[in-house]
């Protein structure tokens, strides 16, 4: 049985990179299961092996066949990564022109309402607004994707992975953008935090984020509900960022209204159990 | 006697749901029970099971968890799921249609 392990072991580190971890858990199962019961029935250990292993078959070959089994991305997916690293391009060109128009009028009269604390507040709000938008859109098209075919469990988990990857970086950006605005604030009003509706629509986006990443973390394997509530993160968006313009400007109240009402009937779509939805004729 | 591939390969999905309605099993057992049903006449490449039934598991047709045998062993179990019991319904329909086709042609030239 030691040389069995030995030989086991080298077969291992061979395979290593070809197939995932678990996959080779399971070839090494039925290699052992194969040569201890051709060692039972009176064969030698090493032809025992040899044979299992030939039996096995050619580790290319089963690794191309388990290829096969990886999607290429969601299209909705590449679409957000690809928007997220287009905004976040665009938004590291604006700073730099930003802070070099600031750093050339710093005489002027109102040098404050350029400062570089405001634009990178501006800046970071505005990437992690848009970030949980799009966290939400992915959510709004897995609903109606879902209502007409159901997603492999490959596909869940990698729409799951990036929605949870977009949520950090969207937190991340929103809770430091409320850090500069207060830091802006205190600067330009002498204080930090007075609960105005744009910076409780600030904190709620971050404790909405937070929320959302706890789900994440708690509901492992309900990744379906989880991509269903991204979209609520929407309404918070919204609330956050055209709220404050209700009662100022009309699109405010305009743009609020549609965009609960949008992702209200989403979000209901995405409680309604799968496939019910499907007109296809299976009989 | 043996198998063209592709009629293997088209067997393949079919032989592991049948053989998991029996109850659960893993991938060793799996090929054994293949071997004896068809008194070996059916060969698998034994390593080519696996992606089958992670294709299986990815469209929920089966399930899967790892179990310590009596042995000690760990093995990874597998489970038909109510996706699966429907998809093998629809395949014992199609396979029921090609072989009382094949039957009807050949029997008369054996009569």
């Amino acid at each position: 049985m030691h040389d069995l392990e030995k030989w086991i072991a080298e077969w291992r580190k061979a395979a290593a990179t070809t197939v995932s971890v678990e996959a080779l858990d399971e070839l090494e199962t039925h290699l052992r299961e194969n040569t201890e019961q051709r060692i039972r029935s009176g064969m030698n250990p090493p032809d025992a092996f040899q044979r299992a292993l030939a039996e096995l078959g050619n580790l290319t070959r089963i690794a191309s066949e388990f290829r096969k089994l990886d999607e290429p991305l969601w299209l909705p997916v590449k679409l957000a990564v690809g928007m997220t690293a287009l905004l976040a391009l665009i938004a590291a060109i604006s700073a730099i022109a930003h802070f070099a128009k600031w750093s050339s009028s710093v005489n002027a009269v109102d040098p404050s309402r350029s400062s570089p604390v405001l634009a990178a507040h501006i800046f970071t709000v505005t990437l992690g607004y848009t970030l949980t938008l799009l966290i939400g859109g992915m959510g709004i098209c897995f609903v109606s994707q879902r209502c007409l075919e159901d997603f492999s469990t490959s596909r869940l988990h990698s729409i799951a992975r990036v929605s949870l990857v977009l949520a950090s970086i969207a937190l991340l950006l929103t809770a430091l953008g409320c850090l500069l605005g207060a830091i802006w604030a205190k600067i330009e009003w002498g204080r930090y935090w007075a609960w105005d509706s744009k910076e409780t629509g600030g904190f709620s986006v971050v404790v909405w984020l937070a929320c959302y990443l706890v789900a994440h973390r708690f509901f492992k394997n309900s990744e379906r509900g989880v991509l269903a509530i991204s979209m609520l993160g929407n309404i918070v968006v919204s609330f956050a960022w055209f709220g404050p313009q209700v009662g100022l400007h009309q699109y405010g109240t305009f743009m609020l209204t549609i965009a609960i009402l949008v992702n209200v009937m989403f979000f209901a779509i995405g409680f309604v159990p799968a496939g019910r939805l499907r007109f296809r004729n299976d009989g | 006697m043996k198998l063209e591939k592709e009629l293997v390969a088209a067997s393949s999905v079919p032989l592991i749901l049948s053989i998991l309605t029996e109850g659960d099993s893993y991938g060793y057992a799996i090929i054994q029970r293949v071997k004896d049903l068809s008194r070996g006449k059916i060969q698998w490449t034994d390593g080519m099971l696996y992606p089958v039934l992670h294709w299986l598991e990815d469209r929920r047709m089966v399930r899967s968890r790892w179990e310590k045998a009596d042995s000690g062993r760990k093995r990874k179990y597998y489970s038909i799921e109510p996706a699966g019991r429907q998809a093998l319904r629809e395949q014992k329909k199609q396979w029921l249609v090609v072989t009382s086709t094949l039957n009807q042609i050949w029997k008369p030239q054996h009569a």
